[in-house]
């Protein structure tokens, strides 16, 4: 661990002193995880040509970087920043999102006194790995991510999958923190409410 | 008590320790007597874990992806990047001007106005020189950047910082540079700039005005949609309405400029454009 940290000191030193060959060395171990980051919120082909116009503006951003996160999600904040100016919605999508904490999905199973009607199972004990080890479920999982909304999405990888940290998201998105928590709160609902089918059909 | 909706809506605030002490209890009292909820919880903390590990981190980038990134890069490290795009405005330093600002104007008003000016920015940015065709709106304009630039209640290194986010964020070189160019001048430290252009991180400004920044981003960049809770963290942050209302106005002013500038390739004065080329 250690030894990476110094690994990464280094690269840094050499990144500041424009060595192309650290630059090369970059590109290589982090477009994958810039690229994940700017597909979460853009056709692959605009995400293609934002991680290409992020790796330029970091010659020249390297020099602020503080080292307060790990390189690898500092190059991914840039590229969201710069994803999310190239996301222009239009009039129609609503807000709603951010008002109402439970996926309609789910709002549906409770009675009027708000408890359970159509109350979940226990998932029993399977490690996530477990549940994973089926290849089905992972495909309809990815399947679901990619269908959220661009926001949840977003949220879902910069979050609980990439694990900035949620001040940076908000920012970058143009969010609250409630909206924040609204929007991670309903994506994880979908996505529970998809292997929940799941495990009970066999389905996607 | 809480009913068993309210517990599935706080469930990922629950996982995520994003809770008051209080609602904390008042969660673990429910889910010791509710085994439905129990199973909810238990259920999306799994997805939760899922989601970690089955949705990859990383996009496969083609090794065409690669090489393209690692050319553009090669190009901008050896400097050729500037000389290969010569159809940016700001680095033909007017060659392909489409319309020209006004240099000298036998115009009374326009000349009493470019005086002002001088006076304050001690010379007549191009900007104006453009709206000098029309001195009527020239006065109205300079009105307006003189009252909300050289005056107003929140501090001028918010109001630049507004106008070099916006201006970046719809990809107008020109006002960013200067807007940079005056955010330097105030004191603030190159590499902090360089952040703040990267990652939109303003720590060189207060809490309250990281929020308006925030709010007023968010209506340029999506007016339709921007969360009615932007706001009230501005306000509650400590903003009132008078400076809600004049964050908003340098947005929008400099929102405005951007489109004249980007649409007619107003070029950076010459006297910067030098500057500006070696800062890329």
């Amino acid at each position: 661990m250690e030894q990476a940290i110094t690994d990464e000191q280094q690269l840094i030193e050499r990144l500041r002193q424009r060595d192309s060959a650290a630059f090369h060395e970059a590109v290589q171990r982090f477009s994958g995880a810039m690229l994940a980051t700017a597909r979460s919120m853009l056709d692959p082909s605009t995400a293609e040509d934002v991680v290409q116009e992020t790796w330029v503006a970091v010659v020249d951003a390297i020099d602020g970087f503080e080292g307060r996160s790990a390189l690898k999600t500092w190059l991914c904040t840039i590229t969201a920043n710069r994803a999310r100016n190239r996301l222009r919605r239009g009039k129609r999508e609503t807000l709603t999102d951010f008002q109402s904490p439970l996926d309609p999905a789910l709002e549906t199973r409770f009675n009027e006194g708000g408890g359970w009607s159509q109350p979940t199972q226990p998932w029993g004990s399977e490690s996530a790995d477990e549940l994973l080890e089926n290849e089905a479920l992972k495909d309809c999982l990815n399947k679901h991510y990619e269908a959220l909304t661009e926001t949840q999405r977003a949220v879902l990888m910069m979050r609980d999958i990439q694990q900035m940290a949620s001040e940076d998201v908000c920012r970058i998105l143009g969010l609250s923190n409630s909206n924040l928590r609204v929007t991670l709160h309903r994506a994880r609902q979908k996505l529970f409410t998809m292997i929940e089918g799941f495990r009970e059909t066999g389905e996607c | 008590m809480l009913k068993c909706n309210e517990v599935t809506a706080l469930a990922s605030d629950w996982l995520d320790s994003e809770l008051t002490f209080t609602d904390r209890m008042r969660i673990q009292v429910h889910l010791l007597m509710c085994r439905h909820c129990r199973n909810f919880v238990d259920g999306m903390a799994a997805t939760r874990n899922a989601v970690r590990a089955g949705i990859p981190e990383e996009a496969l980038c083609t090794a065409d992806l690669e090489t393209r990134i690692q050319n553009r890069l090669d190009q901008r490290l050896t400097g050729e990047a500037i000389k290969a795009e010569p159809s940016q405005a700001h680095v033909s330093a007017g060659n392909d001007r489409i319309f020209q600002p006004v240099g000298d104007s036998d115009d009374a008003r326009v000349q009493a106005v470019f005086a002002d000016i001088r006076e304050h920015e001690g010379y007549v940015p191009n900007l104006f020189r453009s709206y000098a065709h029309n001195p009527e709106q020239l006065e109205q304009v300079w009105g307006r950047v003189r009252s909300l630039m050289f005056g107003g209640r929140l501090s001028a290194t918010l109001k630049n910082a507004i106008a070099t986010l916006i201006s970046q964020d719809n990809g107008c070189d020109y006002c960013v540079y200067h807007h940079h160019r005056m955010l330097c001048r105030l004191g603030i430290n190159t590499n902090t700039l360089k952040r703040f252009l990267a990652t939109a991180q303003a720590d060189f400004l207060n809490e309250c005005e990281q929020a308006l920044l925030r709010l007023v981003r968010e209506a340029n960049r999506n007016p339709h949609q921007v969360p009615p809770e932007l706001l009230e963290e501005a306000r509650a942050a400590g903003a009132d309405n008078d400076n809600i209302i004049e964050a908003m106005s340098v947005m929008e002013l400099y929102a405005g400029f951007n489109r004249l500038l980007d649409a007619f390739r107003i070029p950076i004065e010459s006297e910067f454009a030098d500057a500006h080329r070696s800062s890329l």
